[in-house]
């Protein structure tokens, strides 16, 4: 009976803490898992914002990921996505993808979900995961504003 | 009187053959609960017995309900701590004030250092507009 009530109480805190710890957005697609396995890592800056205003856009999640010489596994990762995406905007250069950005399906709330990337030389580039009631356009807009400057 | 002590003894012997039913068995022990010493000699010792049941069915039930209200407030000890870790880590993941970088390692929350690499990483990704329609520039 004691071992019963000991199972029952072990199974209760694992559930509650698990729907409580792990509900975040980007855990579902495999942009989360590049955040958690480089997000750390040395020659890897990262950069996570909440509820912040970028370039007169209210964005609810941003984050970053700038690399160095790991870009044939952030490829792989992000093939995952790429798959699941429900519109692709993609710059081809010689063959290779170089830059582009991915919508994935919004979450339940309407929130737009986006994965921007870019790829450099010697396996370098930088992903970015964004969350906001933003529209394609907005995401251009943010992007080509930057060129420009 | 005597009607009710005939109906009692049949109730006694069927008890010690083991035929009662259980309401029979409550009637028994309440005519033992409430009778006083207004019972046979030969019954006294039954009134013992029925007397020692009552008494260890009112623990059982104390203990059964001390219990389940014991299991109660462990799952609520349980829960109430989980909800408090829970609530910081929350708060930490959505809160507004949860801006950071992470720099070769190690963990920098001065908001102008967060904005300057957001900028520069948006900077890698922007797409130039010559990129967009470089195609259409060739075509002559």
């Amino acid at each position: 009976m004691k071992k019963q009530t000991a199972k029952r109480l072990a199974a209760v805190i694992f559930s509650i803490f698990t729907a409580v710890i792990s509900v975040t957005a980007q855990d579902g697609l495999g942009i989360g898992r590049i955040f958690s396995k480089y997000g750390h890592m040395k020659g890897c800056k990262m950069v996570e914002m909440n509820n912040t205003n970028l370039h007169g856009h209210s964005l609810r999640v941003y984050k970053s990921l700038t690399y160095k010489h790991i870009g044939s596994n952030i490829e792989t990762i992000l093939k995952e996505d790429r798959r699941k995406a429900r519109k692709i905007r993609e710059v081809v250069d010689n063959g290779v993808i170089t830059s582009g950005y991915y919508m994935m399906p919004a979450l339940d709330d309407g929130t737009n979900r986006y994965i921007l990337f870019s790829k450099s030389a010697y396996g370098s580039g930088a992903v970015i995961y964004i969350e906001g009631r933003l529209s394609p356009d907005d995401i251009m807009q943010i992007c080509y504003a930057k060129k420009r400057k | 009187m005597n009607k009710d002590r005939k109906y009692i003894e049949n109730l006694i012997e069927k008890y010690l053959d083991g035929d009662t039913s259980n309401n029979e068995e409550k009637l028994l022990r309440r005519y033992f609960t409430n009778s006083g010493n207004d019972i046979p000699d030969e019954w006294k010792a039954l009134r013992a017995l029925f007397g020692y049941e009552t008494v260890q069915r009112k623990n059982a039930l104390r203990n059964t309900r001390t219990g389940a209200i014991r299991i109660y407030i462990r799952y609520a000890a349980v829960a109430s701590a989980v909800i408090l870790i829970a609530i910081p880590i929350m708060m930490h993941r959505n809160g507004t004030s949860g801006n950071y970088a992470v720099i070769d390692g190690k963990v920098c929350t001065d908001s102008r250092i967060v904005t300057s690499e957001a900028e520069k990483a948006l900077m890698m990704v922007a797409i130039g507009e010559d990129e967009t329609f470089e195609a259409l520039g060739q075509i002559q």
